[in-house]
C-alpha cells in the first residue's frame, strides 16, 4: 500500500465500501435492514446517529447482542472528558458516532469528544498538535508512523493495563503483526484494530475464457509469472494485463516479491540495502523482463500515474493481481466480474505475505488514562472488531462474524485467516522512521529502469547508494 | 525594489509630515497584523532552518548543517531546475493566453456574463473533479487529447506516465484553470477610457495597433501584477502536482513547492523544510526583484 | 520583458467606407463569438463532470473506461450526501460564518493600506512595500506550524478564531492587487479633490473607490473563493466535527481505499452555487467601471 499517493485528495476508487442507492436492496448486505431514508431529505439525529450503510436500528440490536469485555482499571469517580482522535470516512463516521454513544451509556462518567480526520490529513492534524503539545487521550496510528510516535515516547506502554484486563485475550491477536508497535524493549505501545494479508487475487472469467486452470496454494512464483505472459492480450484501452501492479520500491515490496527468493530490499534492522545483492536483483530482474520484454504488467504510462481509479484488477482489466484483503469488501459488492483469492504463490524460500494495518493508542501526555484504557479495551476487543464490522480485523476470532455481515465468501476468509495464522509476517516491512524517505528516493529511480532509460543493475546501484545515508535515521532505540 | 517613489515633489514639510502621518495611519492594519500574526511565526522559520526538528522533540540547534546539506542535494536543485521550467511556462502561456480571453470576454456581446462564468469554472470546481477529468483526457489510450491527435495520424505520447510530456501536461492544466488572473485582466480593462481608443481609431490605428498602444500601456500595472503574483504563485505551487503526478514519473515533475512539502509533512523534517523554503524565499525575491527593475522600462503608472 | 520585445510594425489603415466597417464589426463579431464557444466548450468540461457524476450510480463510479453520461439518473444522490451521514446543513452555517467575517474583515483592512502604498508619501513606504511582498513569498507550509503553536498558546485550537482574525490585518495579495488598481486613477482627480479641501479618507471614499469597483469585486470574489474552499489550515485548527466547514466534510467521503465520488460531487455543486451567483453579480461591476471611467478619463 502505498500511502504518499492518498495524501490530499485520494483518488482511490473503488466500488464505494460499502452502499446501496436508496431504493435498491439488491446490493445491500443482508445483516442490515432497511434504513430510516424515507422519501426526499434524510434526517440527522445526534441522539439516533444513522445512514443507509449503518441503520440506527441495526446498531442498537447489535450493540444489545453482543457482550462487552470488562477491566479491573477503574471506572472514574466523576465526569472526565476522553478525547480520542480517529481517522473515518463518511460511513465510517457514522459507525464511529454510534459506537461512542452506546459506549457512553455503558459509562455514563466518560463523555467521549471524538476527532475525526481523513485518513489523508491525520498525521499533518496531529503532527502540528504534538508540537503545539495539545495531543488527544486516544489516538489512531498506522503501522508505519507508529515507530517514530514510540521512539519519541509519544504513547504510553500498553503491558500494565493488559495485565489488569484478565479476558483481554492477547492470544487472539496475530503476534506476527505486533512487531510494529513494540518499542527496542519489547513494550507494546499501541494495538491492532485491524491486520490485512496480502492474497493473490485472480478474475475467473480471464482465466476460463482463456481456458487456464485457476491459481491455488501450490503454484510457485514462476508458474503466476508464466501464467501472466499467457493471459496477457489486447492493446491500448482493450488490453488484459497478465499480473499488476508492478513491484515498485513500496514498504512491503520484499516480503512480496523479494523474500520467496530469499532476498531483501533492506536488512532486517533496516540499517543497510540489500537489493543488490543476488537474490534479490534476480527477482527485480524477471520482474523489469516482465514488464519490458513481455508486457505483461501496466507500464507507467499505462497506469497513468496516480489514477488508481482504473486500477487493472479492479475494473477486470488483469488477470491476477497481489492485493491486501482489505479489498474483498469491494470485490463482494462489485458484479461485473467474478473472482477468486488464494494464497500468495511461494518461491524457492518460502511463502510469504506483509500483515499490516492500523492501531489505537494511548498517549504519554494524557491526563485521562484509566478512562483511555476502558475505551481503548471495548474498542479492540473482538466485540468492539465486530461491531466495527471491520473487513480484516485484528481479532482473529472476529473474521468470520464480519464477513459474514459483510457478505465476503467464506472460503475467502479461510484463506485469509490461513495466511494470519501460517505465513504472515511483518518481516521485511518496512517500518522504521526512514521508511517514506527510502520509498521517495528509491522510486524515481526504478521508474527510470521501468521506462528502459537505465539498466536493472545501475538501478539497483542507484538506489543502494542514494538509499544507504537515509538508513542513519532508523537508528532509534 | 519598489515603484512608490519617495518625496520626489517639493512640498511645505508640514504638508509632507501630515501625509507620512497618514500613510503610517492608514497602513496600520497591516503592520498591526504582521507584528502579531505574521511576524514571529516567519521568524521562527528562520530559527528553526538551523535546527533539526521532528515536532515530537524540541528543535536541536545544528548551525548551518540543513543549508549544507541542502547545496549538496541533487534533488534540490533538480527541483529547482524543474520549478523554474514550470513557473516559466505557466506564466508565459497563462498571462498571454488569459489577456486575449479577458479581452475576448469583454466585447459587449450577449451572454456576457454566462460567458464570463463559465471561463472562471475551472478555477473554482472541486479539485478532485478537476483532477479525474484530466487523468482521463491525458490517458495515453482512452483520452481525448490522444484521440484527437490519432485522428490527425500522431501518435500521442504517455503525457503524465512519461518524464518528458508530464510537466506539459501540467503547464496546460494551470493555464486552463487561471480564472483569477483572467478576472484581474477584466478588471484592469474596464479602467481604460474609451476615449484612447476613439483617438487611436481616428488616427487611423487597427486592431493590432491599438493593442499595443492603448491596452497594453495602459494595462501595464495590471500585467505587471499578473506577472508578478503569476510567478510568485507558480514558483510556490504543487497542489496541483501533488494530486496529478507526486512529482513523477522519475522526479520529473519534483518541484520545489513539493519537495518543501514532502519534508514538511511527509517526513516531518521542519528544520530542513525551513531551510529550502528560505531557499524558495531568495528564488522569488531575486526573480521579484528583476521584475521590479524591469518595470521601470516598460510599466505605465499615472503616479510617480 | 516579453511584451516590450514585439513591438509590431503598425498597419497604415485607410478610411473605410461606412458598409465596410460595418462588415467588417461583423465578421469580427462572429469571430469573436466562435472563439468564445469552443473555449466554453473546454472550460465548461470539469462543471459537466461534476454533474454528470454526481448523478451515476455507486457502481459506476467504478467504470473503465469511465462513461461521460450515467444510465440512469440518481438524483438521491443530492439528499444522501448532504444529510445521509453528515450534517452538512452545520458545516454551511460554519462555512458562510467563517468566510463572511473573513471577507469584512479583507476589506476593511486592504483599502486604506493599498490606498497609502498607493498615493501616499512617507520615508518608509519602500521598505514597508517590500516587506509586504516579502510575505507572500515564504511558503505557507513553513510558518504553519509555528503559527499553530501561537494559536495553541492563546487558546484558540478547536475555535474559528485562528482562521477569521488575522483575516482583518490585512492580506498582501490583495493590498498589493488594488495599490496597483489604484495607481491607474488619474492623478488630475485626486489633485482637483485635494483643491476642494477634501479629506484623504474622502477623496478615498469619493474619488478612489467608486472608480475602482471592479478591482474590490475582484478581491472580495478571491477572498471568498479562498475563504469558502480554505482547507490545510481548517484541518488543523477545527478538530471537533460540529465545528467543520463544508471544504472537511467534502473530504470525508474520501476513505482510506474508496471514494464516494458521486455523493462528493453532489454536494460539491450545491457548494459552488454561492461561488458562482457571487461571481455573477461581481463580474456585472466590470461592466458599469466603463462609464464611470469612461467619464473621468475626458
Amino acid at each position: 500500500m502505498e500511502m504518499n499517493r492518498r495524501r490530499l485528495l485520494a483518488l482511490a476508487v473503488a466500488l464505494p465500501a460499502l452502499t446501496a442507492c436508496a431504493g435498491d436492496t439488491r446490493q445491500r448486505p443482508q445483516a442490515q435492514p432497511s434504513g430510516p431514508v424515507k422519501s426526499g431529505v434524510p434526517e440527522l439525529d445526534p441522539n439516533r446517529p444513522g445512514n443507509e450503510t449503518w441503520p440506527y436500528a441495526e446498531a442498537e440490536a447489535l450493540d444489545k447482542s453482543l457482550t462487552w469485555p470488562t477491566t479491573q482499571v477503574p471506572e472514574p469517580s466523576s465526569k472526565v472528558v476522553l478525547t480520542v482522535a480517529i481517522t473515518a470516512d463518511v460511513i465510517a463516521e457514522v459507525r464511529n458516532a454510534q459506537f461512542d454513544l452506546f459506549f457512553k451509556r455503558r459509562h455514563p462518567n466518560i463523555e467521549i469528544k471524538r476527532e475525526t480526520s481523513t485518513f489523508d490529513g491525520y498525521l499533518t492534524k496531529y503532527m502540528a498538535q504534538a508540537a503545539g503539545g495539545k495531543l488527544p487521550d486516544v489516538m489512531y496510528t498506522h503501522y508505519s508512523w507508529a515507530q517514530n510516535f514510540i521512539a519519541n515516547d509519544v504513547f504510553e506502554p500498553l503491558e500494565p493495563y493488559i495485565a489488569r484486563t484478565p479476558g483481554f485475550g492477547m492470544d487472539d491477536l496475530p503476534e506476527n503483526a505486533l512487531g510494529y508497535f513494540k518499542d527496542g524493549g519489547g513494550k507494546l505501545h499501541a494495538l491492532p484494530t485491524d491486520m490485512a494479508p496480502k492474497l493473490l487475487f485472480f478474475n475467473k472469467d480471464i482465466f476460463d475464457a482463456a481456458g487456464v486452470d485457476h491459481p491455488d496454494e501450490s503454484w510457485t512464483v514462476e508458474k503466476m509469472v508464466e501464467t501472466a505472459k499467457k493471459l496477457t492480450k489486447g492493446e491500448g484501452a482493450q488490453k488484459i494485463f497478465g499480473f499488476t501492479p508492478m513491484p515498485l520500491p513500496a514498504p512491503d515490496l520484499a516480503t512480496i516479491f523479494l523474500l520467496p527468493y530469499g532476498g531483501r530490499f533492506l536488512s532486517q534492522d533496516e540499517m543497510s540495502v540489500a537489493i543488490t545483492q543476488e537474490p534479490a536483483r534476480k527477482a527485480m530482474g524477471m520482474w523489469l523482463d516482465v514488464l519490458l520484454k513481455d508486457k505483461a504488467v501496466p507500464s507507467l504510462a499505462e497506469l497513468n500515474q496516480v489514477l488508481e481509479k482504473v486500477e487493472p484488477f479492479k475494473t477486470g482489466k488483469a488477470a491476477m493481481s497481489i492485493q491486501g484483503a482489505w479489498i474483498l469488501t469491494e470485490l463482494a459488492k462489485q458484479k461485473s466480474f467474478t473472482w477468486g483469492a488464494v494464497a500468495v504463490p511461494k518461491g524457492p524460500a518460502g511463502r510469504f505475505t506483509p500483515a499490516v494495518g492500523s492501531a489505537l493508542a494511548m498517549t504519554a501526555t494524557s491526563q485521562q488514562k484509566d478512562a483511555a484504557w476502558i475505551y481503548l479495551n471495548e474498542y479492540l476487543s473482538s466485540t468492539g472488531q465486530q461491531f466495527r464490522r471491520i473487513s480484516a480485523p485484528a481479532r482473529q476470532s472476529a473474521w468470520l462474524p464480519n464477513a459474514e455481515a459483510l457478505g465476503i465468501p467464506k472460503d475467502v476468509i479461510e484463506v485469509a485467516q490461513q495466511a494470519m495464522k501460517d505465513y504472515a509476517t511483518s518481516d521485511g516491512v518496512m517500518h522504521l522512521p526512514a521508511n517514506k524517505k527510502v520509498v521517495d528516493t528509491a522510486k524515481p529511480i526504478w521508474e527510470q529502469a521501468m521506462i528502459g532509460k537505465i539498466g536493472l543493475n545501475e538501478a539497483l546501484d542507484q538506489i543502494a547508494a542514494k538509499v544507504t545515508p537515509l538508513l542513519a535515521e532508523n537508528k532509534i532505540a | 525594489m519598489t515603484a512608490v517613489s519617495v518625496g520626489r515633489r517639493r512640498r511645505p514639510v508640514s504638508a509632507s509630515r501630515r501625509e507620512a502621518r497618514r500613510f503610517h495611519l492608514f497602513v496600520s492594519p497591516w503592520v498591526i497584523g504582521f507584528v502579531f500574526f505574521s511576524g514571529g511565526p516567519i521568524l521562527a522559520s528562520v530559527v528553526l532552518s538551523f535546527t533539526k526538528w521532528n515536532l515530537l522533540r524540541p528543535p536541536e540547534w545544528i548551525g548551518f548543517e540543513n543549508y549544507r546539506k541542502m547545496l549538496a542535494d541533487a534533488e534540490f536543485w533538480d527541483a529547482v531546475g524543474n520549478t523554474f521550467y514550470y513557473g516559466l511556462g505557466s506564466v508565459a502561456l497563462g498571462v498571454t493566453f488569459t489577456l486575449f480571453l479577458a479581452m475576448l470576454l469583454n466585447q459587449p456581446l450577449r451572454f456576457q456574463g454566462l460567458f464570463r462564468t463559465v471561463m472562471y469554472m475551472p478555477s473554482v470546481v472541486s479539485g478532485v473533479a478537476t483532477a479525474l477529468l484530466w487523468l482521463n483526457i491525458l490517458h495515453p489510450d482512452y483520452g481525448l487529447i490522444n484521440k484527437l491527435l490519432a485522428m490527425a495520424g500522431i501518435t500521442g505520447p504517455g503525457w503524465l506516465g512519461s518524464p518528458e510530456w508530464a510537466m506539459p501536461a501540467l503547464i496546460l492544466m494551470s493555464v486552463w484553470g487561471a480564472g483569477n488572473t483572467i478576472i484581474i485582466y477584466l478588471a484592469g480593462l474596464q479602467g481604460i477610457p474609451k476615449s484612447l481608443y476613439e483617438a487611436a481609431e481616428i488616427d487611423g490605428a487597427g486592431w493590432w495597433r491599438r493593442f499595443w498602444s492603448v491596452t497594453v500601456p495602459m494595462m501595464s500595472p495590471v500585467i505587471f501584477f499578473n506577472v508578478v503574483t503569476g510567478f510568485i504563485a507558480s514558483i510556490q505551487a504543487y497542489t496541483l502536482i501533488l494530486i496529478m503526478t507526486e512529482g513523477g514519473p522519475a522526479n520529473s515533475t519534483m518541484v520545489l513547492g513539493l519537495y518543501i512539502y514532502r519534508h514538511a509533512f511527509v517526513y516531518f523534517d521542519m528544520g530542513y523544510a525551513a531551510a529550502l523554503s528560505w531557499a524558495m524565499f531568495v528564488i522569488v525575491i531575486a526573480v521579484t526583484f528583476i521584475q521590479f527593475r524591469l518595470a521601470r522600462r516598460w510599466v505605465h503608472y499615472e503616479f510617480k | 520583458m516579453l511584451l516590450e520585445t514585439a513591438r509590431p510594425a503598425a498597419t497604415p489603415s485607410r478610411a473605410l467606407t461606412a458598409a465596410q466597417a460595418e462588415r467588417v464589426r461583423r465578421i469580427r463579431r462572429t469571430g469573436a463569438y466562435l472563439l468564445l464557444v469552443i473555449a466554453t466548450a473546454v472550460f465548461v468540461l470539469p462543471f459537466l463532470w461534476m454533474i454528470t457524476t454526481s448523478l451515476k450510480s455507486d457502481a459506476e463510479n467504478l467504470a473503465f473506461p469511465p462513461e461521460f453520461l450515467p444510465s440512469s439518473f440518481h438524483v438521491e444522490n443530492y439528499a444522501r450526501g448532504w444529510s445521509g451521514s453528515l450534517p452538512f446543513n452545520t458545516f454551511l452555517i460554519n462555512s458562510v460564518l467563517i468566510t463572511a467575517l473573513s471577507m469584512l474583515g479583507n476589506l476593511v483592512s486592504c483599502v486604506l493600506p493599498a490606498y497609502a502604498f498607493a498615493r501616499l508619501r512617507a520615508r518608509a513606504a519602500g521598505v514597508m512595500f517590500a516587506l509586504m511582498l516579502a510575505t507572500m513569498m515564504i511558503p505557507r507550509e513553513i510558518t504553519l506550524v509555528p503559527k499553530y503553536i501561537m494559536f495553541a498558546n492563546l487558546g484558540w485550537v478547536d475555535t474559528y478564531l485562528p482562521l477569521v482574525v488575522p483575516e482583518f490585518f490585512g492580506v498582501a495579495l490583495y493590498i498589493f492587487l488594488l495599490r496597483q488598481f489604484f495607481t491607474t486613477i488619474p492623478q488630475e482627480l485626486i489633485d482637483a479633490a485635494r483643491i476642494d479641501g477634501a479629506s484623504e479618507l474622502r477623496i478615498l471614499w469619493r474619488v478612489m473607490l467608486p472608480l475602482s469597483k471592479p478591482a474590490i469585486a475582484s478581491i472580495m470574489l478571491f477572498s471568498f473563493v479562498g475563504n469558502w474552499n480554505q482547507y490545510l489550515e481548517s484541518v488543523i485548527y477545527l478538530r471537533t466535527t460540529d465545528k467543520f466547514t463544508i471544504p472537511l466534510g467534502l473530504a470525508m467521503f474520501s476513505g482510506q481505499y474508496a471514494t464516494q465520488y458521486n455523493q462528493m460531487m453532489a454536494v460539491a455543486l450545491i457548494t459552488l452555487m454561492p461561488i458562482l451567483i457571487l461571481f455573477f453579480i461581481a463580474q456585472k461591476t466590470f461592466i458599469k467601471g466603463v462609464t464611470l471611467t469612461g467619464i473621468a478619463g475626458r
